[in-house]
This record gives C-alpha cells, structure tokens and sequence, in this order.
C-alpha cells in the first residue's frame, strides 16, 4: 500500500480513496468461524478430572469410560504414574453436562467382575471392560481430583438413611457388606472397619437404610447374630441365628430389649456396643444392683461369670466374678481356701426401678431375709454341661449366722447343693457300712459257704445214689420187661408145642399137603409119560382092580 | 355165493364132530366112609368115668403113606398096591381111623376111658398109646389086613409094654363098598384087642 501511494504522488496530489477489496470478508469469516469452532470445542470438551487409584488395572486411555447409572459421561484420556506416591493418576475428560456432578464427595471406583458370599456383580465388563463408576456427591463444592475407591461403596452417596458406629471388644469379623438385621430383614449394611489403635477397639461404620433408620433410638442394642449360635449352659440348649444371609456371613442384629423404653430417636451418628448375645444386650439393661458375695468351700467348676442368680426358679441376677483377685483372702494352697464369687441382684429384675434407691432396697431385703433362713448354694442347671448357677432358698433350721463381709461385700451364707448333701449322704451311709462288723460276718459266711459245701457233697452223693437207684430201677424194669418178653415167647412157643392146637393145625395141614402130594405123583408121572392124557384118554374104558370076594369055592 | 356158504357150514360141522370124538367120556369117581350113617346113629350108653378110672391118651396114630391120601388102595400082589383113582376116601383117613378107633375103645372098656391127642383133657397119671398100623388094605387073596404094633406107655414108665398086632378078615363081595365095612371091623377088632391088654 506505501508503494501505491508513492506512485500516486507523481500524477497528483489528490489521488482517490480506493476501498478495501470484499474479498477479504472470505478469510476473515473463516476465521471467525474457526475461532468459533475452537471456543466451541474447548467449550465443550467437558471438564478434565483426576483420580487416583492404586492400580490401573484393566484400563486403557482413550478406550475406558466413564460412567454414572449406566450412562457414559467421560473418558479416560490418559494413564500415568502417579508422582512421588504409588498408585496411579488416571485422567478423564467429563462431558460438560455431567460436570454438575464432580462433587467434594463424589466417588469413583473401577468395575470389574466380582464374586462374594454377598452376590456376583460387574458381569457386563468380561465382555466390554472394566470402567469407572462415578457415584455423584451432593456437596456444593466442585472438585477436580477424587481419591478412587479400591472397593465400590456399600452405601452410594446421597442414600437415605443413617449413618452409625458400631463397636467391639470381642473378635469379631465383620467386613464390609455384612448384613444388618432387624427381626429377619437385612436394613443396613457395614460399610467399613476401623481399627483404633490407641483404645485396641474396632469400630464399624454402618448405615441403617432408610425408613429403618428411625428404628435406631437411644435404648437400641446390637448384638451378633453371625451364623448358627449355640449355646448349652446352665440354662438348656439355645439356638440363635439371623436370617439366611448370615448363615454364611457375619452380621449383627439389633432391637429394643424387651421391656425397654422406645427411647429417643437418633439422627446423627451415633455409637453403640455389638454385644455377643441377645441375652447380654438385654441384660445391658440392667445396670445397677446389690452386690453379695459367697464363699464356696466346693468346686466352682461349671460356675461362669454371667451365670444366673435363681431365686426360686426366678432370675434375679448374674455372676459378675469368680474368685476376684484379692489381698484379704488366703491363698489358693491353703486347705480351708474357700472361693469368693460375687454376683448381684438386679432391681429390674424383680420388677424394680434400676436406680441406686431400689438396689439399697434390694441389699437391705436381701439381708433381712439372710436373718430369716436365706440362703445360697450351687446348683447344676445343665447335666451335660456342668453349668453351675446360684440359687437362692429359705431353709429352716439353720444356724444363724454373724454378718460377714468380702471386700466391703455382704457375704451371703452357703449350705452344701444337692449333690454335696447326697455325697454327705453316701459318706454317711459308708461310714455305717466300715462300721459294720464285716470280719465276723464274714467268717460267719465262710462257715455257712462251707456247711453249704458240705451240703452240696451230701446233695451229690445222695444225688448219685438216686442215680443208681434209677439205674436199679431201670434194669428191674429191663428184666420185668425181658420176663415179659420170654412169657411172651413162652406162650408162642407153647402155641406151637406139640400137643397144641396149632402144631396139631399145623400138622393136620402138612399131612394133607403131603396127602395131596402123594396123590398128585402119579398123575404127573402118568402125564410125563403121556401128556396128551390130560385131553385124551388112554383107552382105559374103567378100572378092572377092585377088591374082590373070597371064592369059597377055590 | 350160496354154494359157499353151505360149504363152510359143511366144514364147520365136521371139525365140531371131529373135536367130540376126541373127547373122554365121563369118569364116574365114587366116595368112601369108614363109618356108615346106621352105625353113627346108634344110641350109645353115656359114658362117664371116675376119678379112680384110668386115663389113656392114644398119644399117636401112624399110617402107612398109601393111607395118606384119598385114594382107596387095593394090593393086588405081595409087593404092589393098586391106587383106584375112581375110589376115594370121603374123608381124611387118619382122621376116619383114629375117630372110629377111640369109640371101639371107649365102647368096649368100662374101666378105662380112651382120649385122643385132639382131646385138650389133661389127667394125673394118663397113660399113652400109641399105635403104628403097617398095612391096612384089601389084598388079591380077597381078604383086608390090618397090622402093625401098639406101644403102651404107662404112667409108671416100668409099666410100658409093645404089642404086635395082625387081623385078616376075607371079602365076601366084590367091591370097595364090601371092603370098608370089613375094615371097620378091624378097627373094632382091634379096639378090642388093645382094650384088652390095657386092662389085663
């Protein structure tokens, strides 16, 4: 343009303003349209967040998302180390839209496939790949770079309910995800485990879901229900369990004892024991009463701490000690050791207020009654266990007692249980037994046990001369019966005698057999001479030889 | 057709013929008894005997084998006997015998009273007898023999004797009928002769 004006200057002074060319509207609209696609573009590309996780494990830049609900909403764009601390920082680009979402307490994890007791999940990703689940926060505060979990969270963000601490000195094991139970229904979960160091106790955070969260009030207790508990004491066989989930894991149970107020309901977290049993939460309860104490001379074995204190069939305290460490007592090696056990009566259980007032009541009635014949004595609840518990009985004559104390505690005097007393018993009954005059009377046995042997010779003897008798007896009847036999034979022989009947039968029929014979003889020996004679006759017209008359005349 | 029907009829008639001529005719076969009925039916004085009265059981009676069966014999020499098989004894002829034998006895004793083996009667002190008869026959000389031996066993064995015997008595008609009663009369003869030495 200088050297156009230059130009000019040689022809004229005033030289015409030449307007710029429109074609440069071209470029220039290009430009505004390209600054528009790139304000656009950035515009648009959403919001890049960090994350950290420990491990990028099955993620991949440019091809892992980013999701909230099933919906994509971002993109891992890239994958690196993380700097001066293990792990790795995964970047991702967030859609604008879902930017709304990156709050102070959202969180992310990675979803990948996974089996526990508690149920399969993340299935879909064996075959499209792990990606990242974003649980959007409801803080008002945005954030750019989040801490990724390792584990999905129990509880996602922003659920109704109430959050609350739970803990124990006992050895459980709960993990995350383990079930909350109330009267069968699984109303919350753990959500994670904190151990503190310092007081060596286990806390566990738990959330109540809502509307169960207002179940939750200041009497509530909790109490495990892992599994199949069974319980043989002094009280019979018991059987606790949950629900099926807790057949295979662990989970707590909770609820107001019975005969328990309601109490206040909680909002804010609040924290409370996990107690072994539902019979040990209940008895939480019961906090205050007297405490009493008896020296057993007799074996404590089967005696527990939280044993039942019976009075006629009723229970009215617990065990809370069993030989306590002291400084009075004597020791264990000496013979008249007799063991302290101390245990308490419970105003709530006997229907009072448990407050100091009704456990002054309960000590003073309590030793009035000791006066009255009161006492105590071990006693077996459970044969196959050998649970022991205490038991409270008025006795009469018993000798009264002079007020002892254990440690500043009324000790409660004892009578021996049933079984001691049986033992006495037997004891007595052996005494009676060694006093017995046993020698003599067993001499006198051994006299008797030998005049019984003699007896028994003289049994045997005579028992072989019956023998014999018999065998006397036995061959006269042999002879009577061969006598018999040989009359028998007699008689047949005399039958066939030779005047008999029969040999005269006999022979009268051996004479006409031999007469017939005699008669047949000729006739054969004719007929062997001329066998057709039996048909034919032989001429003979008759016979000629006969007896004839003397002819006086010759 | 006619012609030989009639001669089969010709045919049948002669071989029936034929069959008749060999036939025999008709033996007439004649029976014999010792006893005869007239003498049986004679009312005989009844017999009884004392407790003093001797007692003999005619303990045996042999035969000679011919008498054995029913045959009436007849000899007709010294060593030959004839066997009639046209007359035979109507009974056993031991039996006849020894029946006919025992009445003679009784019949003629009055002291002794005669017994056969067949009589179950047992006395103290009976006496035996026996008698063996050898031949007993009509002979070719017309005339019937009976001899043998009787042996008498007393009841005091020293008492015993043996006597021989032989009777002969001549047929005076032909005849087998002739010749039973002849030899009846032997018996009765000889029931007398034994009667007779017994008791003497």
């Amino acid at each position: 343009m200088t050297d156009n004006n230059q130009e000019q200057s040689h022809y004229a002074d005033v030289k015409p303003i030449r307007r710029i060319s429109k074609i440069w509207l071209i470029p220039i609209v290009a430009l505004l349209v390209g600054a528009w696609m790139v304000y656009y573009q950035i515009a648009n590309q959403g919001t890049e967040i960090t994350i950290y996780f420990s491990s990028a494990e099955g993620l991949e830049a440019g091809k892992t998302k980013v999701r909230t609900r099933y919906v994509d909403v971002g993109l891992v764009t890239k994958i690196k180390l993380r700097e001066n601390e293990n792990g790795v920082a995964v970047s991702a680009r967030i859609n604008k839209e879902a930017e709304s979402l990156l709050r102070e307490d959202s969180e992310f994890w990675i979803v990948t496939p996974k089996v526990s007791l508690t149920g399969v999940s993340g299935l879909g990703t064996l075959l499209s790949g792990p990606y990242i689940e974003l649980a959007p926060g409801m803080s008002g505060v945005n954030l750019y770079q989040f801490e990724g979990l390792e584990e999905p969270p129990v509880t996602p963000a922003g659920t109704p309910g109430l959050h609350i601490t739970l803990n124990s000195n006992d050895e459980f094991a709960y993990k995350e995800g383990d079930p909350v139970i109330y009267k069968g229904l699984t109303v919350g979960k753990f959500e994670d485990i904190y151990f503190n160091m310092e007081e060596r106790i286990v806390y566990y955070n738990v959330f109540i879901r809502a509307p169960y969260h207002e179940l939750i009030t200041t009497t509530t207790r909790f109490w495990d229900s892992s599994g199949v508990r069974l319980n043989l004491g002094a009280e019979g066989l018991q059987v606790h369990t949950g629900n099926v989930e807790t057949l295979l894991t662990n989970g707590v149970a909770f609820g107001i004892p019975e005969g328990s107020e309601e109490g206040t309901i909680i909002r804010e977290r609040a924290y409370f024991d996990i107690h072994k049993s539902y019979d040990k939460a209940v008895a939480q309860r019961y906090r205050k009463g007297a405490e009493f104490v008896i020296m057993v001379e007799d074996s404590v074995r089967g005696l527990r701490v939280g044993a039942p204190v019976e009075y006629r069939g009723l229970h009215i305290g617990e065990v809370i000690a069993v030989n306590p460490p002291n400084e009075q007592q004597q020791t264990i090696l000496e013979d008249s050791y007799k063991i302290p056990v101390v245990f308490m009566v419970q105003p709530g259980r006997v229907g009072l207020e448990d407050n100091a007032a009704s456990v002054r009541l309960v000590a003073t009635q309590t030793e009035l009654w000791v006066e009255k014949g009161l006492r105590a004595s071990l006693k077996i609840g459970n044969i196959l266990t050998g649970a022991q518990y205490v038991d409270f009985q008025f006795y009469d004559d018993v000798l009264p007692v002079q007020e002892e104390y254990f440690q500043g505690k009324r000790i409660i005097p004892m009578i021996s249980d049933e079984f001691a007393q049986l033992t006495e018993k037997l004891t007595s009954i052996l005494d009676k037994i060694n006093k017995l005059p046993v020698e003599t009377t067993l001499e006198e046995i051994n006299v008797t046990l030998n005049s019984f042997a003699k007896t028994a010779q003289s049994f045997e003897q005579t028992g072989k001369e019956i023998n014999e008798l018999l065998d006397n007896v036995q061959k006269e009847q042999l002879i009577q019966q061969l006598n018999a036999t040989m009359d028998a034979f007699k008689f047949l022989a005399e039958s066939y005698s030779k005047d008999s009947q029969t040999n005269r039968q006999l022979n009268d029929t051996i004479e006409e057999l031999e007469g017939t014979l005699l008669e047949l003889k000729p006739i054969l020996n004719r007929l062997n001479k001329t066998p057709n004679s039996l048909i034919f006759t032989t001429g003979e017209e008759s016979e000629t030889v006969y007896p004839k008359a003397k002819q006086d005349d010759q | 057709m006619i012609n030989k029907s009639i001669t089969h009829k010709v045919i049948l008639a002669a071989l029936t013929l034929l069959l008749a001529a060999c036939s025999s005719p008709p033996s007439t076969i004649k029976y014999y008894q010792l006893d005869s009925a007239k003498h049986s039916l004679k009312p005989t004085a009844k017999l009884s005997f004392s407790a003093q009265s001797q007692h003999v059981v005619v303990q045996q009676l042999e035969l000679p084998d011919y008498l054995k069966h029913s045959m009436l014999v007849v000899r007709t020499s010294p060593h030959q006997v004839y066997f009639s098989r046209e007359n035979v004894w109507a009974e056993k002829p031991s039996k006849a015998i020894l029946n006919q034998l025992i009445a003679d006895l009784n019949a003629t004793s009055e002291q002794v009273w005669y017994s056969s083996w067949r009589t179950p009667i047992e006395r103290e002190n009976s006496h035996g007898l026996q008698v063996h008869i050898t031949h007993f026959y009509p002979t070719e000389n017309s005339e019937v023999i009976l001899s043998g031996n009787i042996v008498f066993i007393a009841a005091d064995p020293e008492l015993s004797w043996q006597q021989e015997f032989a009777f002969s008595q001549p047929l005076r008609r032909d005849g087998y009928e002739h010749a039973m009663e002849v030899m009846r009369a032997q018996i009765k003869q000889l029931a007398e002769m034994i009667n007779s030495a017994v008791t003497k």
